[in-house]
């Protein structure tokens, strides 16, 4: 039977399932009789869900205008064009 | 530790993921041509993402702007010798990671390094919060005040646990991908990500666990009426 500290250690490769199926059995079996440890494994699971489900993406749009117009600005210094005669061409 | 296993396993790429993928591909090939629209797309494709890495580890939006658009100069300079070993945001986020990191040091010298390195050992951590939490969380707040209390808890980790965080857990990168993002083992990766979850575990416990009454009544339940003779409703 394995212990509390190994659930703890195993917690996130179990909520993964980055884990072999033998220990996957062990760490079953013990949160079958551990509730300390399966409302550990609960939360921390909750914790990656609501992270996942309100992890939403903005950018300013003064930002993004920025970020194309110094693009824009530095194209001709920064980019370095391919050769014309093709001779980098794989065929 | 006996069972600790540490083999690299590929995580499955969702499909969404391998198409955008795919297109990003596309995309870099005629960018590398000097088609300039193409290069254009992918930073629309990928300007988001870089701008809330860089803003979770720097913390500050001027900085992050200002990361941001240092990043995609670099990717700019460097397009032409991108040879596609890994994928294009993976290269790009790398990109912006050491940007991100060269502007803490230069900038906020001695504020991370010697204090977060040494934290690097999760074997310590003992979570306190040990209550049940209520069913839905999310119901507890707005989904403002939600995203608000998640980018505290968030900013609440040390560095080198909000790293591993965003990439894995925010960005849902894979194991591989993170490692190779921060320039760490993969070992290290997980390692970071145990101690960041339960971190961020313990930040958030305080606000959904629940009261005092509804865990009396939880209790209640799980073992059966009390055994108070008359008394039907326990409280
Ligand atoms: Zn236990």
């Amino acid at each position: 039977m394995i212990r509390c500290e190994e659930i703890l250690r195993e917690i996130s490769n179990y909520i993964d399932q980055d884990i072999t199926p033998e220990l996957r059995r062990q760490v079953e079996q013990h949160l079958g009789g551990c509730r300390r440890c399966t409302v550990l494994v609960n939360t921390t699971r909750k914790t990656l869900t609501l992270v996942a489900d309100n992890y939403v993406l903005e950018l300013p749009r003064e930002v993004a205008e920025r970020l194309m117009n110094r693009l824009n600005a530095c194209w001709g210094t920064l980019f370095i064009p391919p050769p014309e005669n093709g001779l980098e061409r794989e065929r | 530790m006996r069972n600790r296993i540490d083999i690299v396993r590929e995580e499955p790429i969702s499909i969404a993921k391998s198409a955008e993928a795919e297109g990003d591909a596309e995309l870099v090939r005629r960018a590398q041509q000097g088609e300039k629209e193409a290069f254009a797309m992918l930073v629309c494709r990928h300007e988001k993402r870089v701008y809330w890495i860089v803003q979770g580890i720097l913390q500050n939006q001027a900085d992050a702007e200002e990361v941001l658009q240092e990043s995609f100069l670099k990717a700019l300079k460097h397009i032409r010798g991108f040879r596609g070993e890994a994928r294009f945001s993976t290269w790009l986020i790398q990109i912006a990671i050491n940007e991100a990191r060269m502007r803490q040091r230069k900038y906020r010298p001695g504020l991370y390094d010697s204090l977060d390195e040494e934290r690097d050992d999760p074997s310590g951590f003992r979570p306190r919060e040990l209550a049940d939490w209520r069913a839905n969380p999310e119901e507890a707040m707005a989904k403002e005040e939600m995203r608000l209390l998640l980018q505290q808890a968030i900013h609440s980790l040390p560095k080198i646990y909000r790293e591993v965080f965003l990439l894995r857990d925010a960005e849902r990168l894979s194991n591989q991908e993170t490692a190779g993002a921060l320039g760490i083992s993969i070992s290290a990766t997980k390692t970071r990500l145990l101690r960041a979850r339960l971190m961020m575990r313990e930040f958030l416990a305080p606000h959904f666990k629940l009261s005092w009454r509804e865990r009396l009544l939880a209790r209640v339940k799980r073992r059966g009426r009390p055994r108070m003779g008359g008394h039907h409703d326990p409280l």
